[in-house]
């Protein structure tokens, strides 16, 4: 059965879920999904699952500044928080992936991540390259993070942000101008930005997807998900607030979007405080 | 291509080849292209074209022209003959290449609207003509809602009796300034849906019942303070679902549903910052087609349609051209869009089943022009809104002292006839840059910089998805404009003069109004117009080097547009209500404060104000009505004293006043034609429609 028709889409997120059309959201592919999201015999030593990295305890993201693969091996950035991804265009950090279904394979056959061939995940869990593909899209397709304080306030409930957290919208809006990339009810325009994280000693320790570009991430669920950055490398909410207070990171790539903004304390703690209201509610899986 | 480029490069074609074969046929062919066009009077259109082919024939690509330009009448007239010029065209003027690409292209293309039996008629003219905020006729096709524009009310139109009547009743523009805008009438015929410009200053729905003769009172269906506009375009058919198109304050947009009996919202899709343009339930209400940009490609748009359900959105006209919904057929077998992807726009038909196309395009109505879909009646009749004519910059030279025109106003651009207005002069007096008015509502707005010595021009496209009264700086690198960027972020930009880069300097509130900015004559400070604390319409200086803002004047009540510097920068200029708050007032004040000097009272109130290039007289329009509507004049005043002169400009409506600096030239716009709206019907296009919606 197709699963919109039992899913209650949280509050503050489109009712119309993209999904292609070989691969409606049902019930059965997103618990086949599910199932295999925890799988460890998709990883070549059978350490690890989609899971170990994507913890939904931690938003769908495992706390470390890089990720950690099979082995012990280091991953090169940083876990992206997935939810909502559903409603995306673009996949990974460098956006270079346009499929969900095309997403969830890379990190089985990545070597710094699971370090499988597709062809024996296929053998191990007894389902066809294509199926595991579906099944694990739509599973992800339906980790869904809405109904936060935030959605609350702008649906009318006006006393769901503090006084602190609307001061903080209104710098999110405003003089932040943290809207220019983190628009709608994902927070994120799904594209690529230079913000100068990459941009380390006169060069770009990481390309990204082409002169220190990288896509704008959601901020739903933001406060779970430290640390932050594509690297990982600013490990605080307050940190990315002062990153973007100064401008970002000055280098020959910089997004025209970014200047100094001069926030006062106050303002940086009222934007802090309304990252904060964007944890709401995360529903994931056929149930 | 889009329409406002191709109607630019057939105006300009038309001038020249006609110029190339003799100034007679020219000015024959022009005059013909001035009534067809600005007018829209096609049946003199084709009689003055005929003369061209008769008297001029030997001119075989002028007569070739005209020919064409005779079919595109007639096609626009809905009459058959259309096909008999075509075909002449194609056996009489081989030798013609273009003139017979043209006709081919018609009569291959545009076999269905070639036919005999569709009729076009004009249903609706006049001053009242509404069709920008209005979406959908009535079902029966007698009724369209409008805004009352002399107050902001919702009004209805009667279609059979032409009798106007306020649903609303918000008093005078003095009164409040709220306002009525976008509108669609329900399937029953007995609601309308609109949207409300609040006290508060952003939209809420609403919903008002009529009967035959009175209205009940309105009530707010949906109201949120995180929305900045909200708009219905269609009701389901059960009168169920109001589909709206929603701007927040984020400036995200989001196409939704709202329930006409709970008014509660459901958001189906989301975008970053271009939204929806017209949109328009299936006929049994199971999806809702729109136009959108496609990603990053503002001068693009594709129609979709969407599951109402969410289940599903499919694309259904992709191509490069810029494609805009118009409606569906009644019985739901086709969606119609109109599309310039043959260089003309016209109306494109394509099958549809369970909301996916099937098969290709097909070309159901030639050279319709830019439209405003007003939607199907039951009966299968397309109603639809065009503009006919619309502004142009003139030149004329004057002596400011005397207040004698020495030369009759010319118009300034060879091209973009009807569609350019707000000129501004480069600080040495030898360009003129103009503001160019998109002809259909999905266009682009540019400027155009043109030589006063050699007519040569130049284009400026920013990546504003509006803007408007380009201001040129003194050392001619850029401008200042009010604008709005494809981020929905509003305010004063400056625009580079050579590549349109843009920068916002004062962002300013959604819904907060047009500030008219103007420069200082050293370039280093902005004046502009800004509501304050109390409420007041206040003039503010900006310091561009530290930011800072000072208050110089406040009063009640200010036209926005009248703000002008004078030369030397000691004063600003501009009409605003007098001190007693009672007249309109012609009033100067000093830049560095203090009182304003009130140099005339203008009973019936004024809009536009300049200096002249010695400083020592000042121009105004004045009104000669008090809704300036019916036409306005133009005056100098000296600053010594002494009595207020007419400048004998004919009549009509005259705005946007700039002088040349340093000399006597005066350039103005004229909103020709009154820049007309008109509502048209098309019938029997459509193969054996079925009323079922």
């Amino acid at each position: 059965m197709l699963l919109l028709a039992a899913i209650a889409i949280p509050l503050g997120l489109d009712l119309y879920l993209p999904a292609p059309e070989n691969n409606p959201l049902t019930r059965e592919m997103v618990a086949l999904g599910k199932r295999l999201f925890s799988d460890k015999r998709l990883s070549r030593d059978e350490s690890i699952s989609c899971k170990g990295c994507h913890d939904p305890e931690r938003g769908f993201t495992d706390g470390r500044p890089i990720s950690m693969g099979v082995f012990g091996r280091q991953g090169t950035r940083n876990v992206p928080a997935i939810v909502n991804r559903g409603y995306g265009r673009a996949f990974f950090w460098d956006g270079h992936v346009k499929t969900l279904e095309e997403q969830v394979l890379q990190p089985i056959q990545n070597p710094k991540e699971m370090d499988l061939s597709l062809a024996e995940a296929s053998v191990r869990v007894g389902l066809d390259v294509g199926t595991i593909s579906r099944a694990l899209a739509s599973y992800v397709r339906s980790i869904l993070s809405g109904d936060s304080p935030y959605d609350r306030f702008v649906n009318g409930d006006r006393k769901a942000l503090t006084a602190e957290q609307q001061a903080g919208l209104q710098i999110f809006r405003g003089k932040g101008n943290c809207t220019a990339c983190h628009v709608g009810p994902n927070f994120s325009d799904e594209r690529l930005h230079n913000t100068g994280v990459a941009w380390r000693d006169g060069k770009l320790a990481d390309e990204g997807a082409g002169q220190g570009n990288f896509k704008t991430p959601t901020l739903r669920e933001v406060a779970e998900t430290a640390p932050y950055m594509h690297d990982g490398s600013l490990a605080a909410l307050e940190d990315v607030v002062g990153f973007y207070d100064k401008g970002g990171n000055a280098n020959p790539g910089l997004d025209s979007e970014l200047h100094p903004l001069h926030l006062t304390a106050e303002e940086k703690r009222g934007l802090t405080a309304f990252l904060k209201s964007l944890s709401g509610k995360i529903i994931e899986g056929p149930d | 291509m889009k329409r406002t480029l191709l109607f630019a490069t057939v105006i300009a074609t038309a001038w020249f080849v006609s110029t190339a074969f003799g100034e007679t046929g020219n000015e024959l062919f022009q005059k013909a292209l001035v009534r067809e066009r600005s007018e829209g009077n096609l049946k003199e259109a084709i009689k003055l074209y005929q003369q061209v082919v008769d008297k001029y024939g030997k001119d075989r690509a002028l007569a070739a022209k005209a020919l064409v330009a005779i079919g595109e009448s007639q096609e626009k007239l809905g009459e058959s003959e259309a096909r008999k010029t075509y075909e002449r065209i194609v056996r009489e003027y081989g030798d013609q290449k273009e003139a017979v690409a043209m006709a081919h292209a018609r009569l291959g293309a545009n076999a269905s609207s070639l036919n005999a039996g569709i009729v076009t008629r004009q249903v609706w003219t006049g001053p009242k003509v509404d069709v920008e905020s209005t979406h959908a006729i009535s079902p029966d096709g007698r009724y369209l809602s409008f805004v009352d524009w002399d107050t902001g009310d919702l009004a209805l139109h009667d279609l059979t009796s032409g009798v106007d009547r306020r649903l609303t009743n918000k008093g005078s523009w003095s009164d409040s300034d709220e306002f009525a805008e976008e509108s669609v009438i329900a399937p029953d015929g007995k609601k309308v849906a609109y949207s409300w410009f609040n006290k508060d200053g952003r939209y809420d729905l609403r919903l008002v019942t009529f009967g035959s003769t009175n209205a009940a009172t309105p009530r707010i269906l949906y109201s949120n303070e995180d929305i900045a506009w909200i708009a219905p375009f269609d009701w389901s058919a059960d009168g169920k679902w109001i589909g709206v198109n929603i701007e927040r304050m984020d400036q995200s947009v989001q196409v939704g549903l709202v329930d006409s009996g709970s008014g509660a919202l459901r958001v189906l899709k989301s975008g970053e910052w271009s939204g929806a343009g017209t949109l328009a339930f299936s006929p049994d209400s199971r999806f809702l087609a729109f136009d959108r940009p496609p990603f990053d490609e503002p001068e693009q748009r594709d129609v979709f349609v969407l599951a109402v359900d969410g289940s599903r959105e499919i694309p259904v006209v992709v191509h490069p051209a810029m494609d805009t919904l118009v409606s569906w057929s009644p019985d739901g077998k086709k969606l119609l869009f109109a599309s310039d992807r043959t260089g003309s726009t016209g109306i494109w038909g394509v099958a549809v089943e369970d909301g996916k196309p099937q098969g290709a395009p097909e070309l159901v109505k030639a050279n319709t022009g830019g439209l405003f879909p007003l939607g199907l009646t039951r009966s299968g009749a397309l109603y639809f809104g065009v503009r006919v004519g619309g502004p142009d910059v003139y030149l004329t030279s004057v002596d400011f002292n005397s207040g004698k025109v020495l030369s009759a106003p010319t118009p300034v651009a060879q091209q973009w006839v009807h569609a350019n207005n707000q000129a501004d002069w480069s600080s040495d007096g030898k360009y003129l840059a103009f503001h160019i008015t998109p002809t259909s509502p999905a266009g682009q707005h540019k400027l155009i910089i043109q030589s006063m010595e050699t007519g040569t021009t130049r284009e400026l496209k920013p990546r504003l998805r509006y803007f408007q009264v380009a201001r040129w700086s003194p050392d001619g690198t850029s401008f200042l404009v009010n604008g709005t960027d494809f981020k929905g972020r509003q305010g004063i930009y400056r625009m580079d003069a050579q590549n349109a880069d843009i920068a916002l300097l004062v962002p300013r509130k959604v819904n907060a109004g047009s500030t008219f900015p103007e420069w200082s004559p050293d370039g280093k400070r902005i004046y502009y117009f800004k509501q304050n604390s109390q409420g007041d319409e206040a003039i503010l200086e900006r310091d561009l080097a530290s930011g800072t803002e000072r208050e110089l004047f406040h009063r009640k009540q200010v036209v926005r547009q009248s703000l002008s510097v004078s030369p030397d920068g000691r004063y600003l200029s501009f009409i605003g209500s007098d001190p007693a708050g009672k007249e309109s007032a012609l009033m100067i004040v000093p830049v560095t404060g203090g009182d304003a000097r009130v140099l005339l009272t203008l009973p019936l109130g004024g809009r536009f104000t300049a200096w002249s290039s010695d400083g020592r007289s000042l121009l105004f329009t004045k009104h000669t009505s008090p809704t300036g509507d019916d036409g306005s004049e133009v005056w100098t005043i000296p600053l010594a004293g002494g009595q207020p002169q007419k400048l004998d400009l004919g009549g009509g409506s005259i705005r946007g006043l700039r002088v040349q600096p340093g000399g006597n030239g005066l350039a103005f716009f004229r909103p020709t034609g009154g820049g007309n709206l008109e509502v048209w019907a098309l019938e029997n296009f459509l193969p054996a429609s079925k009323a079922s919606k």
